[in-house]
């Protein structure tokens, strides 16, 4: 009697077991599961906010070369991301700088990457060398290619500026010239991605060299680069792509996620520039309660690289 | 006599498979279905602030309701951080920052009568707090005696367009 109940016991102490088991991992995979979803749309919202201000802080000078800078962009992006998880602080934010091996920004005539560089090299008691390791930005670099002897700078929105070499520089022949943009011609617009894609598998590539610790190697996944080349070609604007690989501040677990944003031209919106009291100052057209001014600017951005702040009356 | 120790534990048993497996496990995914619910009201608020550029106490309602189809009272605070654009120190030098404007809070009234406009540019935040225990939760707390955290979520995005 007694050893056919210990078999019925034992039946459903098993049961139990695999019960728990099982559900403490589909407990767990729920969990990893909802902090994915959250990393993806935190990393969207950054690279997004990292577009819409490189969009606004862009302007073109007297040769017509759109100029930004890449570094507004870059503390929006860890802004936004670590407000998505309600954390921030410089210890974070140094952690975070670690995480993110490849950022690229790419404007209408040329491309920004966040790279790892080594911030000369000190030496320590002994003499041993020290170098300290940090990402920053690199100069704008264009789309540059050879094309029958030429070098040929090509633009994102179809329209490109070609030159031949001359001694040690390149002077510009021709802009706006009617775009080929057949598969190898002058203006080619998968070379453009292509190039965009290579920089971005360069800039792990650079952040593993300078890595030793294999739990924290960089991967660029096929499926990322193949979606991004695809999605790319069509861009007409500035793009903001980037990887983002650490661990979540809430389970330690390690996420990966890689967000592309892309973006047309922006409306321009009148700012008009004035003193008052002694101080320099500037409102939206909409805002300003008509008065003299001394110049109307079409962003607030060109109104403060005149020297002119935010009229507190109005902001 | 010697099988009631064994009669005991089978009916333990049984109680443990028939009644509480079952219960454990529906709770369990009603927390899951709760998070989610409350993701996704969480997002979807965000992006409307974000995409209309402004922050009105009619969104402000609608999302509260969805919330409140958790089962769970919940906490929210929005946070706005203004994007400003300052001189340089040298002419044709800009510096922006981001100041924190508007703080609404729940627990303060949350926002009423408002219909705020934002600027592209702006950065809104988010967050979510449950004020009570989700039924697993409680479980958890007063049988196995492990304290739960609440429930926590925030989400930020650039305001897309002007309000």
């Amino acid at each position: 009697m007694s050893r056919y109940f210990g078999i019925v016991v034992i039946f459903p102490c098993l049961l139990i077991i695999i019960y728990l088991v099982s559900f403490l991992n589909y407990k767990a995979e729920a969990r990893r599961e909802i902090l994915t979803i959250r990393a993806d749309a935190a990393a969207d919202r950054a690279t997004e906010a990292a577009l819409i201000e490189a969009q606004l802080n862009a302007h073109v000078d007297s040769y017509g070369t759109t100029i930004i800078n890449p570094e507004y962009s870059w503390q929006v992006y860890r802004s936004v991301f670590l407000k998505s998880w309600n954390t921030g602080g410089q210890k974070v934010e140094a952690m975070m700088d670690a995480w993110v091996p490849a950022m690229l920004i790419a404007v209408n005539d040329g491309y920004y990457m966040r790279m790892v560089t080594s911030d000369g090299t000190t030496y320590q008691i002994g003499g041993n060398p020290n170098s300290v390791m940090r990402y920053r930005f690199s100069q704008k670099i264009p789309y540059a290619r050879v094309v029958g002897g030429e070098y040929v700078a090509d633009t994102l929105n179809g329209s490109y500026i070609y030159s031949y070499t001359q001694g040690f520089g390149a002077q510009v022949r021709g802009i706006h010239t009617p775009v080929d943009d057949t598969p190898g011609g002058i203006h080619d617009g998968r070379a453009i991605v292509g190039e965009l894609v290579g920089a971005m598998s360069y800039m792990v590539e650079l952040a593993n060299d300078n890595n030793n610790k294999w739990i924290t190697q960089f991967y660029l996944p096929r499926q990322f680069l193949d979606d991004t080349l695809y999605s790319a070609v069509t861009f007409k604007g500035m793009t903001v792509m980037c990887l983002i690989q650490g661990f979540d501040l809430l389970s330690h677990d390690k996420l990966e996620v890689h967000s592309i944003a892309a973006s047309q031209m922006v409306a321009a919106k009148q700012v008009v520039c004035y003193t008052r009291s002694g101080r320099n100052y500037y409102a939206y057209i909409s805002d300003y309660v008509p008065g003299s001014y001394q110049v109307i600017v079409s962003s607030a951005e060109e109104a403060a690289r005149l020297g002119f702040n935010p009229d507190p009356l109005y902001f | 006599m010697t099988s009631f120790p064994l009669k005991l534990v089978g009916a333990i048993l049984t109680v443990l498979l028939l009644i509480f497996v079952p219960i454990v496990t529906a709770v369990e995914k009603t927390d899951i279905g709760i998070e989610r619910t409350a993701w996704n009201c969480l997002q979807n608020y965000t992006d409307i602030i974000a995409d209309k550029g402004r922050i009105t106490s009619d969104d402000y309602d609608k999302f509260m309701l969805k919330l409140g189809s958790t089962g769970l009272a919940w906490k929210v605070t929005v946070t706005v951080d203004s994007r400003r654009v300052y001189a340089g120190s040298v002419l044709g030098q800009m510096e922006v920052r981001h100041v924190t404007t508007h703080v609404y809070k729940s627990d303060s009234g949350g926002i009423l009568n408002t219909n705020e406009a934002l600027r592209k540019g702006d950065i809104v935040t988010v967050s979510i707090e449950s004020l009570n225990k989700t039924a697993g939760q409680q479980l958890t707390e007063n049988i196995l005696k492990i304290w739960t955290a609440p429930s926590e979520m925030s989400l930020a995005a650039m305001v897309r367009n002007d309000g």
